[in-house]
């Protein structure tokens, strides 16, 4: 399927500390409960690390978790 | 549960049973309903009850004499409604005629002889239903229709007789019939219905009529018609009517009839605090409309509702147990798709009031922790719902918070105190205490650290409960099988049930016999008493931790709803984990009913119901105060953290003090310095963010060098996945310190980078 | 009228639904109209519709994947524009006219679109008049669950005039078609929302479920 954007793929003034790249608005996998979701996310490609901002985890996330849970 | 069981269960739940007026009246009119209507001066919806019901409305509602009445519960305080005078002043408002709209034709004819209020109800029913009716009589409505002696105003039996011609009823005059042509009758039509109060049926030479289809020997034909009140007239017309609807349709004669007639209804409506009123007496032409409003006003709108006004959960859902069993029942039968109830199944407290107060005994524990257990079963039990609970429990019960010892010095037990997992967590001192005390008092006294098992089967996880409850059953015999001295009604209800073979005590009868410390005597308190939802049925129990505390002088005030009547906290059945919102509710609901100074004998229920707002005490608060802290019944509620830090350092503490043992090494997560900020702190309370999480996520951040930094702030963020749970920390790092800001998580699990 | 009392764009038109769904706008994207070529044999040079084509997204992966004469139906002249753009070749048609003759042929595609059309029923029995005997219908769409209704109550264009599970296949199999194979995908519907959701948009809270139908239209000469 197609890549969600998501205007939560800005970066917002994070880089990476370790290497210090910035951090690029790319294309990441997110698996919950057997569904997977390419959403493009602030990614540090050498570190392999996305950003998932306070507010992407305790909103959109936390009602994606949800749905899939039938909680 | 199979179809079976639903059906037993939603049999349990009598909120669905009509009232006792509906339930009496031969013809079976919604009264409540109509009562409610007139009341708010309705009058064309509050007919369209009557027209619903009544095969001839018109005449029916201005000769009724209310059979009603004698079953209506408002008899018992100031006198039973008074339905027919109200249905006469309806009647009179309404003057638009009724419209019936009969339904498609079936191709089906009746013959009726006879034209009584039997015959007449008879054929409306039949032509309503789209069946062709040919009515035989030389007065339809007999006595009614003579104008000098009838109880009607007149041209009310014209109108009805003229809308039943438009419908289709065929007025013919009267015949006298033999056997035979009856036998020709029958042939010619699909089934003959004769009104006996006018047609003589001596001719046909036939039994009485069978009592529940009004058939005779001659299949097709049946014989209605009654001495008697007009409306037992009609009723016997419509029973005539339904029996050959189904003679007709080849269906059974019988099924379902058995509430056809007047019968009990087992709906139970509580009359406590209902006000007596008098009835508004009825004037020599009837109601004004004021009087018939008040009248109306009167009905106390019978229904049962008993649990769902003692529960705060049945509540919020919208509606009454009845209908969660259905909703429960398809959540457990999808096969794919939305299990639309997981919510309804999780935000049970299994409390058991609903229970005790249902006249037919619903259980809504049974029935939510059957379907947890479905729920496990089928791998369908969402994973946020109870998993920090289990972690929890895995984390009392593991090697840095669970202890399993005779007292020093000792090989066996005589005694073994159980504290329970979450005393511990909130008052470890008061433990220590009481320990110390007993073990003073009764030198074989052992200890056992860890969790009853609880977490585990509130949430429906039966290999989890039976792998906590076989160590804690190997521990018991390790210590030599003593008696169990418990302090937590929870634990000591579950471990009664797990190991049956052995001897249960509370803590409160042990301290009863052993005598209190000095300290505590003469606390000369004015309390309300709390009881755990756990003790509910436990009336010893009860009865021994007020024993207790009268014994050492405080004055025990109870609320209404106490003892086996008692509400639950909002942390039984893990409603608390699974809903917080809706656990907050009920803590706070429950907080608001108990006034003044409190005190319970559940840790949890004092951590609830202090966060719900109430000053309340442990019955340890009481006994053995911290000396550190002044006001007890304000002291404040340890969060998640906390509570893992009290269990792991009481088990530390006793045994280092008591048997001279080093403590395991901190962990290395334990060895950062880390401090909070405050709004950081609430907010992991909230996300059920541990401490130790955060540690684990700076540690983690701090062995792989892996974090973000804000180029203009400088803050850091840093990110780990122990288990399921992924982590973010925002924080500032000095010298090797480490400031936390913010925290939050997610389930989802990042996979990586898709390019 | 307030914001609140008018009726929402349907999430189709919706700018987030792109995002969220792809091309194909429907839950799964093509996966649902894989699983029934494969199931029903398509092979190359079979004559298929797909009814309420749009874009011809749908087209084009029956053409390019299974190397069937695939022709696209819809009633919006704005969506053919486009497919035609792409020399995709669509009729303008509605789904109770279909503008194409009786029994010509061997398959026809109906995702997520039947429900919404005003004439279902009508629709399934023009289905079964452009199909040859045996031929295939491929139908993919919502279901309501039973006692639910959409929370907002506002008409979200999708859910609210979906069926019961069991009256759909009731209607297939009342206008002349056996089914082969059902199939529940409430999952694929769920994903979808968690797209919505993650692109910004809020999915309508009726509770739906998505099923697929594969039913054939019944031998003459065995009827």
């Amino acid at each position: 399927m197609s890549v969600i954007r998501v205007p939560e793929a800005d970066a917002g003034g994070w880089s990476c500390d370790r290497c210090g790249e910035e951090l690029k608005p790319t294309p990441v996998n997110l698996e919950y409960m057997d569904s997977r979701f390419t959403v493009e996310l602030p990614f540090c490609a050498k570190c392999g690390i996305a950003l998932i901002s306070e507010e992407l985890a305790m909103g959109k996330m936390l009602e994606v978790e949800k749905l899939l849970e039938d909680k | 549960m199979d179809q079976a069981g639903l059906r037993k269960l939603e049999a349990q739940c009598v909120q669905e049973e009509p009232p006792s007026c509906t339930a009496e009246c031969p013809l079976h009119v919604d009264a409540r309903t109509f009562c409610t209507l007139m009341n708010e001066g309705n009058w064309s919806k509050a007919w369209g009850i009557l027209t619903r019901t009544l095969p001839l409305p018109g005449v029916l509602s201005r000769l009724c004499h209310g059979p009603c009445m004698d079953a209506c519960l408002r008899s018992k305080k100031g006198g039973a409604i008074n339905l027919p005078a109200l249905e006469r002043f309806c009647a009179v408002q309404v003057t638009k005629p009724v419209r019936s709209i009969p339904m498609p034709a079936k191709g089906k004819r009746v013959c009726v002889l006879g034209g009584g209020l039997a015959g007449l109800s008879a054929a409306s029913d039949l032509v309503r239903k789209g069946i062709k009716v040919v009515l035989h009589s030389s007065k339809p409505g007999l006595e009614l229709a003579e104008a000098d002696s009838s109880p009607l105003p007149s041209g009310i039996l014209e109108s009805e007789l003229e809308r039943l011609a438009k419908l289709g009823v065929d007025f013919q005059p009267a015949i006298n019939v033999s056997r035979a042509e009856c036998e020709s009758l029958l042939e010619e039509f699909d089934a003959v219905v004769i009104d006996r109060t006018e047609q003589d049926i001596a001719p046909l030479n036939l039994d009485e009529p069978d009592a529940v289809t009004l058939g005779t020997s001659l299949p097709g034909l049946f014989i209605a018609g009654v001495e008697g009140e007009p409306i037992f007239q009609a009723a016997s017309g419509r029973k005539a009517a339904l029996s050959s609807e189904r003679f007709m349709q080849g269906a059974s004669m019988v099924a379902g009839r058995d509430r056809e007639g007047s019968y009990e209804s087992l709906l139970h409506t509580n009359l406590d605090g209902v006000a007596p009123v008098d009835p508004v007496a009825v004037p020599e032409d009837g109601y004004d409309v004021e009087q018939a409003k008040a009248e109306a006003g009167r009905c106390i709108h019978c229904e049962c509702l008993e649990c769902v006004k003692h529960c705060e959960y049945l509540e919020q859902f919208g509606s009454y147990p009845k209908v969660y069993a259905r909703q429960i029942y398809n959540n457990q039968t999808i096969v794919m798709g939305t299990r639309m109830a997981n919510s309804l199944i999780n935000s049970c407290t299994l409390c058991g009031l609903c229970e005790t107060l249902c006249p037919g005994d619903f259980s809504m524990e049974d029935l939510c922790l059957h379907a947890r257990r479905d729920l496990v079963e089928q791998g369908h039990m969402p994973q946020s719902a109870h998993e920090f609970a289990l972690r929890d429990m895995n984390f009392a019960n593991g090697p840095d918070c669970s202890l399993a010892r005779s007292a020093p010095g000792t090989k066996a037990s005589t005694h073994l105190f159980f504290p329970g997992c979450q005393l511990t967590a909130s008052r470890p001192d008061a433990v220590r205490s009481v320990y110390d005390h007993l073990r003073h008092n009764i030198p074989g006294m052992g200890i056992m650290l860890r969790c009853c098992g609880a977490p585990a089967e509130w949430s429906g996880q039966v290999s989890e409960y039976d792998r906590a409850i076989s160590e804690l059953r190997s521990q018991w015999e390790s210590l030599g099988q003593p008696e169990i001295v418990c302090a937590c009604p929870t634990c000591q209800g579950m471990i009664r049930s797990a190991l049956p073979g052995a001897s249960v005590s509370s803590l409160w009868q042990v301290l009863q016999d052993t005598g209190l410390p000095e300290s505590a005597k003469n606390v000369g308190m004015e309390l309300t008493v709390h009881d755990p939802c756990t003790a509910r049925h436990e009336p010893e129990l009860r009865q021994q931790a007020r024993t207790m505390l009268e014994s050492v002088g405080a004055q025990l005030n109870e609320v209404e709803m106490s003892g086996e009547l008692t509400e639950c906290c909002g942390f039984g059945g893990l409603l608390a984990e699974a809903n917080p919102k809706l656990g907050s509710d009920v803590a706070k609901r429950r907080a608001d009913a108990l006034s003044g100074e409190v005190v319970t004998y559940c840790a949890m229920c004092r951590d609830m119901l202090s966060k719900g707002g109430a000053r309340i005490s442990h019955v340890l608060d009481i006994l053995f105060p911290d000396a550190a802290v002044g006001d007890m019944a304000a002291r404040p509620v340890p969060g998640y953290s906390r509570r893992r830090e009290n269990r792991a350092h009481l088990r530390e503490e006793l045994l280092r003090d008591l048997w001279q043992e080093p403590g395991a090494p901190p962990k290395p997560y334990d060895e950062l310095a880390v401090s909070f900020s405050d709004a950081a702190l609430s907010v992991m309370e909230e996300r059920r963010i541990l401490e130790s999480d955060v540690r684990k996520t700076l540690l983690h951040s701090r062995d792989t060098g892996q974090r973000l930094v804000h180029k203009e702030t400088g803050r850091l963020r840093a990110t780990y996945r122990p288990v399921a749970v992924t982590y973010w920390v925002e924080f500032e790092e000095k010298d090797g310190e480490y400031f936390v800001h913010n925290a939050w998580c997610h389930r989802m699990r990042v996979a990586g980078g898709a390019a | 009228m307030t914001d609140a009392a008018r009726p929402r764009e349907p999430h189709w038109r919706q700018p987030y639904m792109k995002a969220a769904a792809g091309e194909t706008l429907r839950p799964g994207g093509f996966m649902l109209t894989d699983r029934a070529a494969e199931l029903a044999g398509l092979a190359p040079g079979a004559r298929v519709l797909d009814t309420g084509c749009g874009t011809g997204a749908t087209v084009r992966r029956l053409r390019s994947r299974f190397g069937v004469f695939a022709v696209g139906a819809d009633a919006d002249m704005g969506q053919l524009a486009a497919a035609r753009e792409k020399s995709l070749p669509v009729l303008c048609a509605d789904g109770e006219r279909l503008a194409v003759a009786s029994g010509s042929m061997d398959m026809v595609f109906c995702e997520c679109v039947l429900s919404l059309l005003p004439h279902s029923r009508k629709a399934l029995m023009e289905f079964l008049r452009v199909l040859r005997s045996g031929g295939y219908l491929a139908l993919s769409d919502l279901y309501a669950l039973s006692g639910a209704s959409c929370g907002s109550g506002q008409s979200c264009g999708c859910a609210q005039g979906a069926f019961g599970a069991g009256l759909l296949e009731d209607m297939v199999r009342e206008a002349g078609f056996e089914i082969v194979v059902r199939e529940d995908h409430s999952r694929l519907l769920k994903e979808l929302a968690a797209r919505i959701v993650l692109a910004g948009g809020s999915p309508c809270g009726t509770p739906s479920g998505y099923v697929f139908i594969l039913a054939r239209k019944k031998d003459d000469r065995h009827a």
